[in-house]
């Protein structure tokens, strides 16, 4: 009989499976496609220019968060006015 | 589009200016982003799209856009610029409004580029930025005789330090209230009357600059002393390019012997961390998987945190001051040498950190072959997420020794020998590649030397902390979910009854690892690297995870008893952990960087052939390591 704690492990382990399925193994275009099709707008990031530990800041056109910030669909934000 | 549709959205601005003015800076006073400012030429290569409030209440979107010094683009990244300002964006009206930011301690280089926009018709503010500098100097300009000089507003800024700010966004208020009450403005039509500056429109421009510096600069000022001092000593063609290498030289030192103790403490965190999980949770799976999967995979990693952070203050540093336009100067006969471009060394020199910012960086150069010899080459530049990989097998076979009175690590002389070997496998890959496929006369590096500026700590703060973000929600992600299935590969099938051997022999990663060792013995590889060498394919500091969870998962006890890298020198021969440093030199193993050449190349072709020739190179380097020290050393 299946456990309380293998229920769990595997609940852990499917999700693991679906993010990386998702956001690694998935190609930009068919996600982006699917992102569509579930009506919601794409990403603001590209995969591509995400950039590995080594600090890409994102170079992409929507940029990156801003502090303290929301980034809407095109990437912008409505950081606040410094001045 | 209609322009209605185009007033129902917010007024949209555009920071226009010659590189190395101050755009960025001043797009991230305005909205409070964090975009990367450095003190050299070509760092931002793409637009990007922020929104503040202005002080009248209203939402304006604001664009950064690359440098240029005039519309007639000749780079890909200048082509932004010119499509953006001229609404050649499909979706996409032009800006409403121009803010031009100009440097004042150069306005006769910085003034051609606002004639020529001011030509187009629409609303131009000046942001009359470094103004702290030009003071220094002793530069005075008259804001009031410029601004009636060019016929358009002036605001004297200090982007850097967030002063000119209010008086900009009041004036962007007040110019997009005026432009929104007159019929031409405002109207999303993109000119049409724009035709390439001829070489006579550039010289007009150039007589036009004088009469408005006539009029309103009361004293050009003198160039910085010190930068022509500094620069004596260390553009001398004797002296520059050893004190350079010494800079390089010292900051690997530093990456070893600062990092020392935060590492210790992290790995101290993490063993009691692990030991009171294991405690507190029963034998079973979950325990297994948050110990052996989780723990020891993702803390394998985090505690290279402070050496990233040691390299990034370094270069933060280097790059606030002035020095890599310098450096990129006295590397350019160096560069020339094996064909590469004078303007390779910036998209080189961002590689350290991450080849994909590396590859957009060869926007900046005009001609495409010299371009796509630039891309080809760049992985070969050791970005940091080699640096967990590098100094995991260093601490585990290269004694913590020093070396001439103390003052030379040689933990520390082996990583720069590493980052050496990288930075002369790319100049041989370029010299191949530019007398074959890319064949081509080469062009002179043209480059601005900015004045050297002191560091500002709150950039260099924040851009630690980017990066510390940066690393720790990659852990914290793809790491982390990464392991988890690495776990779950390692794990099951379990092994059957009477089993003598660890479990994931039997496992799927170890069939896997089994089924890959034939192919990689050849070059020394045991069977755990070649499971940790397929997740690593996500991102190269993915494999010093995945050989943490494997280990783990080997010992016949439920933790790995002691660290990494006392495990690994145990297992591995030097011959082994030589061929894998080789192997890490050359090796492909990153999508991010694939996706981004495929990206900017537009071929898969391009994207290919990096693949195939990065991995023969990596697998003939490997092969030549392990057979050479083997011979040597007795594998």
């Amino acid at each position: 009989m299946i456990g309380l704690e293998s229920i769990l492990v595997g609940f852990i382990v499917a999700a693991a499976f679906l993010w990386v399925a998702w956001s690694i193994l998935l190609p930009a275009s068919v996600r982006v496609r699917l992102r569509r099709l579930a009506g919601h707008p794409p990403e603001a990031q590209s995969r591509a220019s995400s950039g590995c530990a080594g600090g890409c800041c994102g170079c992409d056109a929507a940029g990156r968060r801003p502090l303290r910030s929301h980034v809407t669909p095109e990437g912008g934000s409505d950081g606040r006015c410094a001045g | 589009m209609s322009s209605t549709a185009i007033l129902a959205g917010p007024p949209r601005i555009a920071l226009v200016g010659n590189p190395n003015c101050g755009k960025t800076a001043l797009f991230n006073a305005l909205t409070g982003a964090r975009q990367k400012v450095a003190n050299y030429p070509g760092v931002t290569v793409e637009r990007k799209v922020g929104e503040f409030l202005s002080p009248a209440g209203a939402r304006v979107q604001i664009i950064d856009l690359p440098g240029t010094y005039s519309l007639r683009a000749r780079s890909p990244d200048e082509e932004v610029t010119r499509d953006v300002v001229l609404g050649r964006f499909e979706h996409e009206t032009p800006p409403d409004v121009m803010v031009c930011v100009a440097d004042a301690t150069n306005l006769r280089l910085h003034l051609r580029l606002v004639l020529e926009l001011r030509k187009l018709g629409r609303p131009i503010i000046l942001a009359l930025n470094m103004m702290d500098v030009a003071e220094a100097r002793g530069c005075r300009v008259d804001a009031g005789a410029l601004s009636a000089a060019l016929g358009v507003p002036v605001v004297p800024t200090v982007a850097i330090r967030r002063h000119g700010v209010r008086g900009l966004l009041d004036q962007i208020d007040r110019t997009v209230a005026l432009a929104s009450g007159s019929s031409a403005a405002l109207s999303g039509v993109a000119p049409c009357g724009w035709s390439e500056p001829t070489a006579s429109d550039l010289r007009a421009y150039h007589r036009e600059v004088e009469d408005v510096l006539a009029a309103a600069l009361r004293d050009a000022g003198r160039p910085s002393l010190a930068t022509r001092r500094i620069d004596a000593a260390l553009l001398h063609p004797a002296i520059g390019l050893p004190f350079l290498f010494l800079v390089l030289f010292l900051m690997f030192q530093a990456v070893f012997a600062w990092a020392a103790w935060p590492m210790d403490m992290i790995d101290a965190g993490l063993t009691w961390f692990q030991g009171t999980v294991g405690a507190a949770l029963p034998d079973g799976l979950l325990k297994s998987l948050v110990t052996d999967g989780i723990i020891a995979g993702v803390g394998s990693v985090l505690i290279f945190l402070p050496q990233i952070l040691v390299l990034f203050f370094f270069i933060l540093i280097l790059e606030s001051t002035g020095y890599m336009a310098r450096a990129a100067f006295l590397l350019d006969r160096l560069m020339g040498g094996v064909g590469l471009h004078g303007r390779a060394f910036i998209p080189l020199l961002s590689s350290f950190a991450c080849a994909v910012p590396g590859i957009m960086a060869a926007r900046t150069i005009e001609n495409r072959t010299d371009r796509l010899a630039t891309i080809m080459i760049a992985p070969l530049m050791t970005c940091s997420a080699r640096l967990p990989v590098y100094t995991l097998i260093i601490a585990a076979f290269v004694p913590n020794r020093t070396m001439l009175g103390g003052l030379v690590g040689l933990q520390g002389l082996v990583m720069f020998t590493l980052y050496a070997a990288g930075i002369l496998s790319a100049l041989a890959v370029a010299f191949v590649l530019k007398r074959t496929v890319f064949k081509g006369a080469r062009e002179p590096l043209l480059m601005e030397l900015p004045s050297y500026r002191l560091p500002s700590a709150r950039d260099v703060l924040l851009g630690l902390f980017e990066r510390a973000r940066i690393f720790l929600a990659r852990a914290g992600t793809v790491i982390f979910a990464i392991m988890i299935l690495l776990w779950f590969l390692g794990t099951f099938p379990a092994a059957p009854d009477g089993a003598t051997g660890p479990a994931i022999d039997y496992s799927f990663a170890g069939m896997l690892g089994h089924a890959l060792a034939p192919l990689l013995a050849p070059i020394g590889f045991t069977w755990q690297i070649a499971i940790a060498l397929v997740p690593g394919m996500a991102a190269r500091e993915v494999a010093v995870a995945a050989l943490g969870t494997v280990y783990a998962l080997s010992e016949t006890g439920d933790a790995l008893s002691g660290s990494l890298a006392s495990v690994l020198a145990a297992d591995w021969s030097l011959p082994t952990a030589l061929s894998l440093l080789a192997w890490f030199i050359f090796a492909p193993q990153c999508v991010s960087t694939l996706s981004v050449v495929k990206r900017e190349t537009n071929s898969w072709f391009w994207m290919l052939a990096m693949v195939a020739y990065m991995t023969l190179l990596a697998y003939g380097a490997a092969f030549v390591t392990f057979r050479v020290a083997s011979a040597l050393l007795g594998g």
